[in-house]
């Protein structure tokens, strides 16, 4: 009985690890996920950015103050997207299971915040290129 | 009796190269074309211009200055990956290294690996990932320039066959994407870097393009 119980117990705490690991594994999915859509959007912040540094280097518009402050956003969210891509750390094996997931939760939080900087400053500039195209 | 084998064997014989003439691949050529007369022998034809990469300058991982002029005669892959990617670039560069073992010593194909991270991608960190991942010599260049520029000639040149399929979502330069460009500089495909059998589709074409220019030049 006491054999059983033990086996019983270990199968049980075998399982629970299993289903942190899958977890954890999980939340590495969504990370890198949302990353892979951040640069989607990357490439199209990196083409509004060379458009509006074009217009501002033309100078030919009465007031560049949007177009600089646009391309000043763009930047900022390249710069804290880049940041996030060199610290992050996917290889967490060293740690303990419950370590791994917090790191990895907060991981999310953050390229999920990071994504909506960048997918603001993007739509934002497209908006702002149309216009002054259409002018 | 003899002439019967002999003409067997002249069917048979004639039956090879036909067969052979017919299977004879072709690779298409991407990008925009446009005809051009010229005059030969005093007699105006018609000639296609093709698409073709243009003049670039970057580093390489060595710290020496690399331009298109580097790849005068050569076929070559071009991606486009950052070292810090930690999705889909090392299944691109592990799969890139069966491109590289398999023409490391065939002197006319060459990979180039662009950064589109070049603020952190400086030399030193291309050197120690191309060392990380076991290449030497002049075959495979990691190539650090300006991101504007990188981003520039793949949409504009690299990728014309990917951004034509509308199938394909927007966001081009980081899908993984394997670009075949020929002696000519012209685009000759493109391929899903992560997936294995594109991979060996790609090491197949390389060879065909090798024969045809053998052929042709």
């Amino acid at each position: 009985m006491k054999k059983t119980s033990i086996a019983l117990l270990a199968a049980f705490i075998l399982s629970g690890c299993g289903d942190k690991r899958a977890e954890q594994k999980a939340i590495l999915g969504d990370v890198l996920k949302v990353h892979e859509k951040v640069m989607s959007d990357d490439e199209q912040l990196t083409k509004n950015k060379m458009q509006l540094d074009t217009i501002i280097k033309e100078n030919k518009l009465p007031r560049l103050d949007s177009a600089k402050l646009l391309s000043a956003k763009l930047v900022a969210a390249d710069s804290i997207m880049d940041k996030w891509m060199h610290d992050f750390e996917p290889d967490q094996t060293k740690k303990s299971t419950g370590d791994a997931i917090a790191y990895m939760s907060a991981q999310k939080k953050q390229i999920m915040a990071i994504d909506s900087q960048l997918s603001a400053a993007v739509k934002e500039s497209n908006q702002y290129l149309l216009k002054v195209k259409s002018k | 009796m003899r002439k019967l084998i002999g003409a067997i064997l002249i069917i048979l014989l004639w039956n090879a190269c036909k067969f052979n003439s017919a299977d004879k691949k072709t690779l298409p050529i991407y990008g925009e074309r446009r005809p051009v007369s010229k005059v030969v022998n005093g007699q105006t034809v018609v000639d296609t211009l093709y698409q073709t990469i243009p003049p670039f300058k970057y580093i390489n991982q060595y710290g020496d200055s690399i331009s298109d002029k580097n790849l005068a005669g050569k076929i070559y892959v071009a991606d486009f990956f950052f070292t810090s990617c930690p999705s889909i670039c090392p299944i691109m560069q592990r799969n890139m290294l069966t491109v590289y073992n398999t023409f490391k010593d065939a002197g006319d194909v060459s990979i180039l690996s662009y950064t589109i991270d070049p603020k952190y991608d400086s030399v030193k960190v291309l050197k120690k990932y191309a060392d990380k991942l076991g290449i030497n010599g002049n075959m495979w260049w990691l190539l650090q320039g300006k991101k504007d520029a990188t981003y520039e000639l793949a949409s504009k040149s690299y990728l014309v066959s990917v951004r034509a399929d509308n199938t394909v979502p927007g966001g081009y330069v980081h899908q993984g994407y394997f670009v075949l460009v020929d002696k000519q500089k012209r685009v000759r495909g493109a391929y899903d870097g992560t997936q294995p059998q594109q991979v060996a589709q790609l090491i197949e074409d390389i060879k065909t393009l090798k024969a045809d220019t053998a052929t042709n030049n």
